[in-house]
């Protein structure tokens, strides 16, 4: 089964087979050597890639990966290929719907755009105060605004939607 | 062992500076009140402490800051001082007046060396007489066409502002006398129109300006020492990230200057207590800003470097126990700030810590005030913490703190780590040759190689996780919910987040 990765805008492309206890996993031109050990309950495990060790804390919450490797913390999203199917079925069946939803509770400062908006990758839809500070709420992917759920001045819950996208008609 | 100079302190603070009190008083055999906010039940400093005390809900104005409520803390739980920490009141002169009114001890100046330093017009005019160098430029503001003798002596280049203005409204930068012929009577008419006052006024614009400042510790018998400086000059909008002892470039003529000046101004506020300096440093010289009339967040630099307890400096100066000469500082030291905040885009990042892997091994100290179970949450600031590292010397140091931040794990938050990590192998950071822009131009993205293990590494988990679904399915038996229709469900209760 393939997998698929994206960290930005770069996706990786991975297929792997079995050698006995290791991975030999294929991106591209790239193979790697992987044999991985479980420590404890399984968010942590040490990596050997081709003789190189790596000490690797890898979250999921669903399909987003956060990992912890080399001092660095970097969200993943990864897919395997039933997943991706899934996906484009169910984003089939809803026009590609998603919503934009607070990920701090605060108040809304102003909400940036109107329902019909075409908006860009990452254009502020909303911006939020939250910590004494004003955070710009982002949209994930371009899309057309179809719902806006909250108004200039609104106290949000974490996890409260704020505004949904439906995918841009052809 | 000499008997305590306190019987009971009261901390009238949160989080690491709470805890770091804490510590010493504990060593001392000082009893240590804490108070806490209602969201900060939990935290460190409530349980590390013998007394807790709580004294409102969370906004700061009903808890952090209610005088009268700590005021009747303390005296409800007998404490003969009180420590302010940082933030919060440790600067406020009225509440140290009523700290001395109810016979409580404020670790910190009397109050009037507070409101002369509070007040920074006050606080440049006594740098002005103590002889403390301030940025050249004219004291009272100016009419425009005054002004090009002035900036001939002051030497361009040189900025020019509003003299009503502020927040940066209305700041020109000129270079050569014939732009200042032209700025001066448009920023003039600029300020007439924008704030009903068209006087100006002039100052030496500073070019790759350092924030470098000093420490100092003074005692009730007028001796003033200082422990060196602390650069803070890896900052983002005024606040500090990285700090370093001693400054990459300072001289040992400048530093003596520096130190100098900082113990003038000291005494001419009759300072008590721990006290920092700061200066604009540019190019081989430097200036004056503000004095923080309290312990600095970054104290933990000099700490390691000159083998002082300034908290234990702070009870002892208190009590009215003389200042000890500080000892020759060894090596080199390297605080790193972490703050729960995304590394991309600074944004307080809030949720509950549910692993935490700290660094150790030499050199290494960490103030924090995270545990697992840790809720951030958005009522007070993000900092969870502060690594400070020790080494022989610059170099050492800087290895050491990468070392220690590829070792450092928080999960449950988004942390400043990763951008700790950007500056120091940045080469602008360790050529020693930086200042408060650094932060602007290093590049902060992840370098390729290290998204490709990342990204690895995502896989190596997700090809366990697929895998062991399958088999699951595969037994028939005790599964019931298959891969397609988890896969399905979370699809819909999914959706993008941030």
């Amino acid at each position: 089964m393939k997998y698929y990765t994206r960290i930005g805008d770069t996706e990786r492309e991975y297929s792997f087979v079995r050698e006995g206890d290791d991975l030999i996993i294929s991106c591209g031109d790239k193979s790697y050597r992987c044999e991985r050990s479980q420590i404890g309950d399984g968010a942590v495990f040490s990596l050997i890639v081709d003789g190189r060790s790596f000490d690797c804390l890898v979250e999921f919450d669903n399909d987003r990966a956060i990992v912890q490797v080399v001092g660095e913390r970097v969200e993943v999203q990864v897919e395997d290929a039933r997943e991706r199917a899934a996906k484009a079925v169910s984003s089939a069946k809803s026009g590609g719907k998603r919503t934009v939803a607070a990920a701090m509770p605060g108040v809304v400062v102003s909400v940036d755009v109107a329902v019909g908006d075409v908006v860009e990758d990452r254009q502020t839809l909303v911006v939020l105060d939250a910590m004494k500070m004003q955070n710009p709420i982002g949209a994930e992917g371009s899309g057309v605004v179809a719902k806006v759920h909250v108004s200039e001045g609104d106290t949000v819950g974490n996890g409260d939607p704020l505004v949904d996208l439906v995918d841009e008609e052809d | 062992m000499n008997p305590p100079p306190f019987q009971r302190v009261l901390i009238a603070n949160r989080g690491e500076i709470a805890l770091r009190v804490i510590a010493t008083a504990a060593e001392m055999g000082i009893e240590t009140v804490a108070v806490y906010s209602e969201p900060d039940r939990n935290a460190l400093h409530v349980r590390r402490a013998d007394i807790a005390i709580c004294i409102g809900p969370a906004a700061p104005s009903a808890s952090y800051l209610n005088q009268d409520r700590i005021l009747e803390a303390a005296r409800e739980a007998g404490a003969d001082c009180l420590h302010p920490g940082y933030g919060f009141l440790a600067e406020n002169a009225a509440f140290a007046e009523k700290c001395e009114a109810a016979g409580i001890t404020f670790l910190g100046p009397s109050p009037s060396a507070i409101r002369a330093m509070g007040d920074k017009v006050a606080a440049r005019r006594v740098a002005k007489e103590a002889g403390v160098p301030l940025v050249p430029g004219l004291d009272d503001p100016a009419d425009a066409s005054d002004l090009a003798a002035i900036a001939e002596q002051i030497g361009y280049p040189v900025m020019l502002k509003a003299a009503a203005g502020g927040g940066g409204k209305g700041i020109r930068i000129i270079r050569d006398p014939a732009e200042l012929a032209q700025a001066a009577d448009l920023a003039s008419a600029e300020a007439l129109a924008a704030f009903g006052d068209g006087r100006v006024y002039l100052e030496k614009f500073v070019t790759k300006p350092r924030h470098v400042e000093v420490q100092i510790m003074a005692d009730r018998h007028g001796r003033v020492v200082a422990y060196g400086e602390r650069e803070c000059s890896v900052q983002r909008r005024h606040q500090k990230r990285v700090e370093e002892s001693p400054c990459a470039v300072l001289t040992e003529e400048l530093r003596a200057k520096m130190c100098d000046a900082a113990c003038a101004l000291a005494r001419a506020v009759e300072y008590v207590g721990a006290g920092t300096v700061e200066f604009l440093y540019s190019e081989g010289e430097f200036y004056f800003l503000e004095m923080n009339t309290r312990l600095q967040v970054e104290h933990p630099v000099t700490e390691v470097r000159f083998g002082v307890d300034l908290v234990r400096e702070q009870f002892r100066v208190a009590a009215g126990e003389p200042v000890a000469e500080p000892r020759e500082p060894i090596g080199h030291a390297i605080e790193v700030r972490v703050n729960a905040e995304d590394p991309e885009t600074f944004f307080p990042s809030l949720g509950t810590i549910r692993r935490l892997a700290p660094p150790g091994g030499p050199g290494v100290r960490l103030d924090a005030s995270m545990f697992v179970g840790h809720e951030v949450t958005p009522h007070y600031d993000s900092m969870l913490g502060k690594l400070i590292v020790h080494a022989a010397d610059r170099g050492q140091a800087i290895e050491r703190a990468i070392r220690c931040l590829r070792e450092f794990r928080i999960v449950g938050v988004s942390t400043s780590l990763p951008v700790a990590l950007r500056v120091f192998h940045s080469a602008e950071f360790r050529s020693g040759d930086y200042d408060t822009g650094i932060l602007e131009r290093i590049d902060r993205s992840v370098p390729e190689v290290r998204n490709e293990i990342a990204s690895l590494a995502a896989v190596v988990a997700k090809i366990q996780r697929s895998e062991k679904w399958s088999a699951g399915a595969s037994h028939g038996g005790g599964e019931s919910i298959t891969p397609w229709v988890l896969v399905d469900r979370m699809s819909r209760v999914g959706g993008p987040r941030r």
